[in-house]
């Protein structure tokens, strides 16, 4: 054997050495003593790691946390938080908080362990979703949530002659043409806004014409100005709403085991 | 034929070296430390990998997971739509005149909501269930949140041929956000700037304010986006009153509201704090602005519609 075939062959042995040495199992003294593993077959899987944690809830783009069930003098109250997933412009909001709730629970069902059902209702900033339990029936066996709101955008757009009393139907309501003061060099134009679904839908009036401007806000009315004494006989007005739709899906949230 | 000497030709020149004991040993000794050396510095790589992963529960008789776990991004049933961002379509609106496709957004796993640029714009693809198509007319973000949008269709024969099958994002609007600020005189109020401010806000674009008001209460300014490109853009602006020590009076500053990317606007602001104090003192008002100007950018991210539900 050559010099190379010796160095090959001290490489090999001491290779050899050095894996019983390093990888022999329970080198470790203080590691645990434990039988020698059986043969066993290396395979490649892919785990996936799950977006949610245990007993969360996804509901669109948001999440329902659970904090807890506590029933207290025939009352079950279920805490939760919700947090957004989604883009938000984050008004009002301290950096590292959760974004807008564009998705929340509003009717809830506990159905007791002897069957009885018990509903209640929430909105979309409660934390808490409490229950009136039957007197001698307090054991709760599952709360789900069967009816959601879901915030969807809108943007309607309607054409309205610049006359008192020109009325555009929206989604969210009407707009009427209230006053036009028709000045000497400038028009103003003020429009009331009647929403006619409360907090379910929350709209903007603007117009889209870049000649007119917007000179004021009073509720959901607007106030329009157009220089020069060249104002059209109309306006086209937007209304940029988000209209929070109710959804009818079941979705189990806690059950007598624990989460789901 | 002649018969090659094939040992000769092969032998190392070592081979005509003396054959003493410490060049017979000394190969096998080298090749012996280089080889423990080797394999010991293979199981510190190892178990410095070991000590960074995940801790495991397996029994030595449970096969070995060869890969490390794979991280879910978005929630189920979210397609990425630029990084760091996904969309769900979950209801098919069908108006009067226009076909809609409401969709919701969720940032990446881990990411502020607050922190992710708003892509949303562009064209849009619908799609029937044969080879027919109609191109979006616009995408309508909400009042006061990015988080859902709405992609708007006229109503043709796709919209209303009966089965919609598919909608692709074919354009993307990708915004690149300049910042920054420009001061001019301020000479109380009623005010109204002198002459209109230009400042560049990259290569392709220059900011122009053509009118400034400052009142006790509101503000206006009107602004176009300048450049060769026709360039569009989100642009919000916010004004703050500065003493002659340069410290802030107070501040004018919009309703924060969501608006269409536009190359020129109107941005009504007004003074917000600190109220009710007023402008007096104040000698200098400082523009800032925040301009996200538009980069159109080609995809082809398509979502089925089939299961998606319908509504009016």
């Amino acid at each position: 054997m050559n010099s190379a075939g010796r160095f090959a062959s001290g490489l090999l042995i001491g290779a050899a050495f050095a894996g019983v040495m390093f990888f022999w199992p329970n080198s470790d003294p203080e590691a645990p003593a434990t039988s020698m593993p059986a043969m066993t077959a290396t395979t490649s899987t892919t785990e996936l790691e799950p977006f949610l944690e245990q007993g969360e809830v996804v509901f669109g783009a948001t999440v329902l946390l659970p904090r807890g069930l506590e029933v207290e003098d025939g009352v079950a109250r279920f805490d939760y938080e919700l947090t957004g997933l989604g883009l938000t412009l984050g008004v009002g909001q301290d950096a590292g908080t959760s974004g807008d709730v564009l998705t929340f629970p509003e009717i809830w069902v506990l159905t007791t362990r002897a069957g009885a059902t018990i509903e209640a209702t929430t909105g979309p900033t409660a934390a808490a979703a409490r229950f009136e339990l039957p007197s001698d029936d307090t054991a709760v066996a599952q709360i789900e949530v069967v009816g959601w709101r879901r915030a969807t955008a809108f943007g309607e757009r309607v054409e309205l002659p610049i006359e008192v009393g020109a009325a555009a139907t929206f989604r969210a309501g009407e707009a009427i043409i209230e006053t036009v003061l028709d000045q000497r060099n400038s028009t103003i134009v003020q429009i009331d806004f009647d929403s006619n679904s409360g907090e379910w839908h929350n709209g903007l009036l603007r117009p889209v014409q870049s000649g007119w401007r917007v000179s004021g806000r009073s509720g959901g009315g607007v106030q329009l100005l157009w220089d020069g004494s060249d104002a059209p006989s109309s306006v086209v007005l937007e209304d940029v709403s988000l209209e929070m739709r109710p959804v009818a899906e079941s979705v189990i949230v806690h059950t007598a085991e624990g989460q789901p | 034929m002649s018969e090659i000497d094939y040992a000769e030709l092969f032998k190392s020149p070592l081979d005509d070296e003396p054959d003493d004991r410490s060049s017979r040993w000394g190969p096998i000794a080298v090749g012996l430390i280089a080889g423990v050396l080797a394999v010991g510095a293979l199981s510190l790589v190892d178990g410095t990998a070991e000590s960074e992963a995940p801790p495991t529960t397996a029994t030595p008789t449970t096969p070995i997971a060869a890969s490390s776990p794979e991280v879910l991004l978005y929630p189920p049933g979210f397609t990425e739509i630029a990084p760091g961002l996904a969309a769900q379509p979950f209801e098919l609106i069908r108006a009067d005149d226009t076909l809609l496709v409401a969709f919701h957004t969720a940032v990446e796993r881990d990411s502020s909501p607050t922190d992710v640029a708003w892509p949303i714009g562009g064209s849009w693809w619908l799609g029937s269930a044969g080879d027919t198509g109609v191109e979006s007319s616009r995408v309508v973000l909400g009042r006061s949140s990015p988080g859902v949008f709405t992609v708007e269709f006229p109503r043709s024969e796709v919209s209303d041929g009966g089965t919609v099958g598919a909608i692709r994002m074919i354009e993307r609007w990708d915004l690149l956000t300049e910042t920054g600020s420009e001061q001019v005189p301020f000479s109380g109020e009623p005010y109204e700037m002198a002459e209109p401010l230009s400042i560049p806000v990259s290569r392709q674009a220059t900011l122009v304010v053509d009118e400034l008001q400052l009142g006790r209460f509101l503000g206006r300014v009107d602004w176009s986006l300048d450049g060769s490109d026709g360039p569009i853009g989100r642009v919000l602006i916010e004004v703050t009153l500065l003493d002659a020590t340069g410290t802030e009076v107070g501040t004018y500053g919009a309703f924060p509201e969501i608006l269409d990317p536009a190359g020129s606007g109107v941005t009504e602001i007004f003074w917000q704090e600190p109220f009710p104090q007023g402008q007096e003192g104040a000698i200098t008002a400082e523009v800032r602005y925040t301009v996200g100007l538009v980069d159109v950018v080609s995809t082809d991210i398509g979502f089925d519609l089939q299961s998606v539900p319908e509504g009016r």
